[in-house]
């Protein structure tokens, strides 16, 4: 299963301003990810992530980690670890584009 | 008490008295004095380490939290001086706060966006671990009274706000002034909302509350729902607001009455006693008081929380008088009065403007002689700018305002010169007049513009000077002036008062379609007139409400309807009736969530104690012989704990829970798949009744693994909060041949937000005695060994599922079996 989500910057930071971000990250994303950019790009992550699920679910129920080269990882606590998950983001200007994969297998 | 400095002792002294609870949605984390003492001078030690110097200023840009607190009394008893901005505020205020007061080091926070750039930083989410290592062994210093404790910048304002220079005689003397006026009654518990960075909160709601020995209870989210949990769950005797929060909570209420029919009831007032009982219920029956401020307090709402019985005690202030000038009293409040003043301010009054004078009255303003010299009379007393009046018995009224400055409901001050500044700039704009239109709920900033452009779009304009804002400065409402031109003096000055009056008059031209609030969200969010949004519209494709909308519809939900984000399932096939009908239907959202506290306490453990010696027990020796390895770990390990074990078989549980002894046994809830009992293909009559069998006899509750644990995640924290043990089994499924499965990721989120130990347990030779596809058990031997606990600090929630498994793995090996 397939998903990809794109954002575009400035209006993504223009109605996030509202929003608590708790809402939508989650602790280790929030301490991981310092910019506007980079949390971009874990949301357009998200987004692809209920995409390739086939449902909008919570924001908090997926998450994404980074090694320690920003390597990405995805994890959801509503997905059986049997099914593997990739997870990819990229970077150009005012934008932030991010492709997921769910499958078993 | 001479300087701040002079409280630490306190602390010291209080020992284990509580002083914060810090509500984060899930847990219940409590502070005492003692803690916040020793947290304070490491903090100390913490800023020396990264060379702060004595008269340094350290910037803090971080939201309510006891943690808020520690950096506050650390920067002082480093002898530097607080710089604090309010969290709400946007990057370039903060910047601009930076660079006017030469702030060398910031507290930042992860929840905003927006990280400064070029000073030295640290997020304060960082400081709980990072002060673990650090020694609480201080120097404490002996500052001056006259030295400046803290710089607070005038609110609301992006081009050059004024700092406040505080220094700790100005505070002091106005904690014992609040201390002495209001005069509470015994020991309170306060809820602290409003921002710390506001002087307001922060004399009256932290630090004379600090001063008295009462508990301050903080949350990490801020919306209605949090706030009357907390109001009923912590026994709040008080809260500070300002006119806009109490406002909110008069909308929630009567939204809450209108969906039981019963809001007409309200205006008359015999009904309106017997419909206060439940909002006194969900309030408390503790609670004493609202202390409101920052802006004045609208009869109307004063009036809404009278006739209900809250007692909502009115002040008034200004930063430079740190901050409190006069304020109604515990015993008496008279509506649409400020009070008396407090003790040791003197006022007088200069044709109609109130000028002030004593120990609580600032120097000066920091690096700013030009606006020093003007807030100052030649005798130095104080302008305020407001226009005030006295009564016979000494009550002050204040009766407008001098200074060319609008201030919201929320105690912001913005200013209309700067707001006219950026309309101007907008392409389409000729001018624009902006001033404060008071519809009876508080001053709403409201622009008038005068088009260039007849074709351009208006709303476009305010959205776009809107962006180039402050977000606590923020336009609300705008009107187009149809003349040529603004009514102006000779002098060719704009008669704003005239433009005023002539907008107040209009109402803003309305849609008729847009009369109910919910099409009108959605009308503005989907840029849709009111007459394209059908029932039966779907948000998604008909509406074309993109994944940001979505979470701003459900924050708006959240803020103005109180529901919470679990109930609220918009997805991608949710219409316009829909969500229509979860507004409707949110009282009873209590649908079957298994989660029953009750199995914890005492009636629970004597209903499991009894069936497990004359059942479960019993019948267990027909399946298992049980072998318990390591229960010495346990003899080191203070609960409360999450268990976590490998998983091969219905017996587990039972079996692990017969290994514990007793004390740990009668303690410890399980976790069980919500999907075995629900949502099955084949669900039947024995489904049904064993659910509550597995919840009331063996100590359950649900986890669901197909969709959000939310719910599940804040009962986990309950019981930890009331000192209640967790089994969880991570691997979510039996194992075939006991070979261990990859662990759910929840498991992560789960430690990160208890903040508990994790002890692992492995169950070995079950699946030899019921494993995976059999009907029955055949008895034999099931050893279960305990291992030691395993804690976490700053590993992501994979690490901890990696280190976890690793150690359940290892805890076989041990054993040659």
């Amino acid at each position: 299963m397939l998903g990809i989500d794109i954002v575009y910057l400035p209006e993504f930071e223009a109605r996030m301003k509202n929003v608590s971000l708790e809402k939508v990250f989650l602790q280790v994303e929030l301490s991981q990810n310092k910019t506007s950019e980079n949390l971009a790009g874990i949301f357009a992550a998200k987004e692809a992530f209920f995409k390739a699920l086939g449902k909008k679910a919570n924001w908090l129920d997926v998450w994404i980690e980074k090694n320690k080269f920003g390597m990405p990882s995805l994890h959801s606590n509503i997905v059986n670890p049997s099914y593997n998950m990739e997870v990819s983001i990229s970077h150009k200007n005012k934008y932030a584009i991010s492709v997921v994969f769910i499958w078993k297998h | 008490m001479e300087t701040l400095i002079d409280l630490l002792p306190l602390f010291k002294k209080r020992g284990k008295k509580e002083v914060f609870i810090y509500r984060t949605g899930i847990r219940r984390f409590t502070f005492s004095y003692r803690q916040l003492y020793d947290l304070s001078l490491k903090m100390a030690s913490y800023l020396e380490e990264r060379g702060i110097k004595k008269g340094d200023r350290v910037a803090l840009w971080a939201p309510n939290s006891p943690f808020w607190a520690v950096c506050f009394f650390g920067i002082l008893l480093k002898e530097a001086i607080v710089v604090p901005i309010d969290f709400a505020s946007g990057k370039q205020r903060a910047q601009n706060i930076i660079r006017l007061s030469g702030s060398s080091f910031v507290i930042e926070s992860n929840y905003k966006f927006e990280k400064l750039s070029g000073i030295k930083s640290i997020a304060i989410e960082d400081l709980d671990f990072l002060l673990r290592n650090i020694s609480s062994k201080y120097n404490f210093p002996k500052p001056k009274p006259n030295d400046i404790a803290e710089i607070v910048y005038t609110s609301g304002t992006t081009g050059n706000p004024k700092g406040v220079e505080l220094n700790h005689k100005n505070l002091v003397t106005n904690i014992l002034q609040a201390e002495h006026h209001i005069r509470f009654p015994s020991r309170f518990s306060f809820l602290s909302v409003l921002p710390l960075s506001h002087l307001f909160e922060q004399t009256a709601g932290f630090l004379t509350p600090l001063h008295r020995g009462d508990k301050i209870v903080y949350l990490r989210t801020i919306k209605p729902l949090a706030i009357m949990e907390a109001f009923s769950q912590e026994n709040v005797a008080a809260m500070l607001v300002v006119p806009r929060l109490l406002l909110l909570l008069k909308n929630s209420i009567e939204r809450e009455f209108d969906s039981l029919g019963l809001r007409g009831f309200l205006n008359i007032n015999i009904f309106k006693k017997i419909l206060s009982y439940p909002v006194h219920r969900k309030i408390g029956s503790n609670f004493q008081m609202f202390i409101s401020g920052g802006a004045g307090l609208p009869t109307e709402t004063y009036r809404f929380w009278n006739s209900m019985g809250f007692r909502v005690v009115e002040g008034y202030g200004l930063t430079e008088c740190s901050p409190i000038v006069c304020a109604n009293t515990f015993d008496k409040q008279i509506p649409g009065s400020v009070g008396k003043l407090v003790k040791g301010v003197k006022v007088k009054v200069d044709n109609g403007e109130l000028l002030v004078k004593g120990d609580n009255v600032f120097s000066g303003y920091y690096r700013n002689d030009k606006e020093t010299e003007k807030a100052f009379n030649k005798d130095g007393w104080f302008r305020t700018g407001d226009l005030a009046s006295f009564d016979k018995e000494g009550n002050i009224y204040i009766k407008g305002r001098k200074k060319d400055v609008i201030i919201t409901p929320s105690g912001v001050h913005v200013y209309p010169l700067e707001v006219e500044e950026v309309l101007n700039h907008i392409s389409g704009v000729k001018e624009s007049c902006v001033f404060g239109l008071n519809r009876g709920k508080g001053e709403e900033t409201h622009a008038v513009l005068l088009l260039n452009d007849p074709n351009v779009n208006p709303s476009k304009i305010i959205q776009l000077a809107n962006e180039k804002l402050d977000p606590l400065a923020q336009i609300e409402g705008f009107s187009v002036w149809k003349d040529y031109d603004f009514p102006r003096t000779t002098t060719l000055k704009v008669q704003k008062f005239k433009v005023l009056e002539a907008v107040s008059g209009k109402v803003n031209g309305n849609d008729p379609n847009l009369k109910d609030a919910l099409v009108s969200l959605l009308s503005t969010m989907s840029k849709k007139p009111g007459a394209d949004i059908r029932e039966n519209s779907i948000l998604t494709t008909d509406l074309g409400l993109d994944s940001i909308s979505r979470l701003e519809l459900i924050n708006f939900l959240e803020q103005e309807y109180r529901l919470d984000l679990e109930d609220s399932n918009i997805d991608q096939y949710t219409t316009v009736s829909d969500l229509r009908r979860m507004l409707e239907k949110r009282g009873d959202q209590k649908k079957k969530s298994g989660l029953w506290f009750w199995t914890n306490n005492k009636r629970g453990r004597i209903l499991r104690k009894f069936l497990d010696k004359i059942f479960h027990i019993p019948i267990s020796h027909l399946f298992f012989d049980l072998e318990v390895i390591g229960l010495s770990n346990l003899k080191n390990i203070k609960p409360p704990v999450v268990f976590i074990s490998n998983h091969v078989s219905y017996l587990d549980q039972p079996a692990i829970m017969f290994a514990l002894p007793s004390i740990w046994r009668y303690s410890t809830a399980s976790a069980v798949r919500e999907e075995f009992f629900f949502n099955r293909e084949n669900e039947s009559l024995f489904h049904k009744l064993l659910f509550p069998y597995t919840i009331f006899a063996f100590n359950g509750f649900l986890l669901p693994q197909k969709s959000g644990f939310r719910k599940s995640l804040s009962f986990m924290g309950k019981l930890i909060d009331n000192n209640r043990n967790i089994l969880v089994f991570p691997e979510g499924t039996r194992s075939k041949n006991g070979e261990i499965l990859p662990f759910m990721h929840g498991l992560g989120i789960i430690v990160k937000e208890l903040q508990v130990p994790l002890v692992t347990i492995r169950i070995i030779g079950m699946e030899k005695i019921f494993p995976r596809g059999k009907f029955f058990p055949k008895k034999g031997k099931c050893f279960i060994v305990i291992g030691k606990a395993l804690n976490f600090t700053t590993e992501t929630p994979s690490e901890i599922v990696e280190k976890s498994r690793r150690a359940i793995l290892s805890l076989g090996n041990k054993l040659d079996i």
